[in-house]
């Protein structure tokens, strides 16, 4: 099998008339890690609700992990994919986070004996071995949101989706979060799908999908849309702040590469420097 | 009208297993019309400090002088009304307090409150919704079936409405999407134009480093810098320590200086700095 998901003519309308998705088709391959781009409004979360079943398409045909997604394999979907929310407090439901990462676990009848092992396995992969026994309240926006992402590595999914779960977050939270998923990435079995707004985020995807009023603008490598100044100030995205200077000098006549990379910009400029 | 808050602290839950210093000691004068960051990790005491500024708290010791008001632990101030209405504040996600059946009902409320007529606060409302940014249209509309950058313009236009001299905002752009977040920062800028004191809690640097003069850093319930923009932006090892990042321009013209160039640290917008770059690469 070459698709983790495959979205094939996809509608979706919650009034009727207003096409909120309106028939899209795209290809997720396994391990990649794939960012949604668009301005509010444009239909990124609409279309995770429609991946994980809590929303129920019009038409067309979603297929997750081998499964075609429709109610007799709804929970296997489920089982495929987890997901992240964007607000970090109304995801809890455990007194701790211990009880938390258990409470997939416990859904999934998985032996009390295993799930010892399971919570404190992917505890330490997210960094919060240190308060199994805290409650989740009295934690960070950051530590809420990597105990979130904690219980649902634990039940083995082949997906998770972060729903701008970065986006309440302060810039440490927001940190913690973004390099969590980069050691994820490493790890190749899992396939991610991040709906964002962070384009300097959005940098590390392998792809990016474009959306716009529940169309898709476009999908390409990350590298190729990134460095499209046109079509990202047509969507009223932020450009790449990298990008701006390149795209600033070569106008005062110099010549310098396009590149989305600050490193690689301050490189760049000292050799034009130099050669001065 | 500046603020000035004398030996200021406040103890949450006094006298109990809770008790919390959230603020301890706080000297601190805000200039009027300054447009002033407060940073600081979450946990801080940032959203206590601002409270205090329209006596939504009250000091558990010092006190707090704006203008001809006094808040004072003994002294909650009688007209504490007229201090609201002088001293707006936003709270983080202001759409969830919107409560009335339409757009102009909501944006009314406020001007009533304060003693308009109904005409006035008819008035008011029409104005301000352009102000944010909206039409006329809206007004009839239901808050409730905004988007939520625009619900947040409406709750922001329900303050405004009060015509505040103080402006107060606790992470005003948090969660919108990049469009929506410049619009609002630069409706920001275009109050602080008319002449309004803008006090801004933020986690974006960047937004400090584009539209701040002064910036106030909380660390452990205590204000431990209040300086300019350009003044703390340069003490790069301090941010550092408290976790906070450099804004993404200021670190870029460090690490190039670092490697021989000489632009001016302190620039805040990619047009200046797009051309001090040029200047020196073309000599």
């Amino acid at each position: 099998m070459d698709h983790m998901i495959e979205v094939k003519n996809l509608s979706f309308e919650y009034d009727e008339g207003l096409h909120t998705i309106d028939n899209i088709s795209f290809n997720i391959d396994k391990g990649n890690y794939v960012a949604i781009l668009g301005h509010n409004g444009s239909g990124k979360s609409t279309i995770a609700k429609l991946l994980i079943g809590l929303l129920e398409k019009k038409s067309g045909d979603i297929i997750v992990n081998g499964y075609e997604l429709n109610m007799e394999n709804l929970y296997k979907v489920r089982e495929s994919i987890g997901i992240v929310f964007q607000n970090p407090d109304n995801q809890f439901i455990g007194a701790t986070v211990r009880d938390d990462i258990a409470f997939g676990l416990e859904n999934m009848c998985i032996p009390h004996e295993q799930m010892d092992d399971l919570i404190s396995t992917y505890a330490k992969k997210v960094h919060m071995e240190d308060f199994l026994n805290h409650e989740p309240t009295k934690l960070s926006g950051g530590q809420k949101q990597r105990v979130a992402i904690a219980g649902i590595l634990a039940m083995s999914p082949s997906i998770i989706i972060l729903d701008e779960a970065t986006s309440m977050l302060d810039p440490i939270g927001r940190r913690e979060i973004n390099t969590l998923v980069r050691e994820l990435k490493k790890e190749k079995d899992m396939t991610i799908i991040s709906i964002t707004h962070d384009i300097e985020e959005a940098k590390y995807a392998d792809q990016i999908i474009l959306l716009n009023k529940g169309k898709i603008v476009k999908t390409d490598r990350a590298k190729d849309i990134l460095s499209d100044i046109d079509l990202l100030s047509q969507l009223k995205l932020d450009i790449p702040f990298a990008l701006k200077i390149t795209n600033g000098l070569k106008e005062k006549g110099i010549s310098i590469k396009n590149t989305l990379d600050n490193k690689d910009l301050e490189q760049q400029l000292c050799q034009l420097r130099s050669k001065m | 009208m500046s603020i000035t808050f004398e030996n200021v602290s406040h103890v949450y839950g006094v006298d109990t297993p809770f008790e919390f210093h959230a603020l301890k000691n706080v000297q601190l004068n805000i200039k009027n019309h300054s447009f002033t960051a407060i940073i600081g990790q979450t946990g801080s005491g940032k959203s206590t400090l601002i409270q205090h500024i329209n006596a939504l708290l009250l000091p558990t010791q010092g006190s707090i002088k704006i203008d001809d008001y006094l808040i004072s632990v003994t002294n909650k101030p009688e007209k504490l009304k007229q201090l609201r209405q002088k001293a707006g504040l936003v709270f983080q996600f202001p759409e969830y307090q919107l409560f009335e059946e339409t757009i102009e009902k909501d944006i009314m409320f406020g001007p009533l409150n304060f003693g308009k007529t109904e005409q006035e606060a008819k008035e008011i409302a029409r104005s301000m919704i352009k102000i944010v940014g909206l039409d006329e249209s809206y007004l009839d509309k239901s808050p409730f079936d905004l988007s939520g950058g625009q619900k947040r313009r409406v709750a922001i236009a329900g303050i405004l409405a009060m015509n505040p001299d103080i402006l107060i905002l606790d992470e005003p752009t948090a969660g919108l999407d990049p469009q929506g977040t410049k619009d609002m920062m630069n409706l920001f800028k275009s109050i602080h134009e008319s002449g309004k004191t803008i006090i801004i809690v933020t986690h974006d640097m960047n937004h400090v480093l584009e539209y701040c003069d002064d910036v106030i850093v909380m660390n452990h319930g205590e204000v431990e810098r209040h300086d300019t923009v350009t003044q703390i932006f340069q003490d790069s090892e301090y941010l550092n320590q408290l976790g906070i990042d450099l804004p993404m321009m200021t670190r870029f013209i460090l690490d190039l200086n670092e490697q021989g160039y000489h632009i001016d640290p302190s620039i805040n917008c990619i047009e200046d700095l797009i051309e001090a770059i040029g200047g020196e690469i073309n000599g």
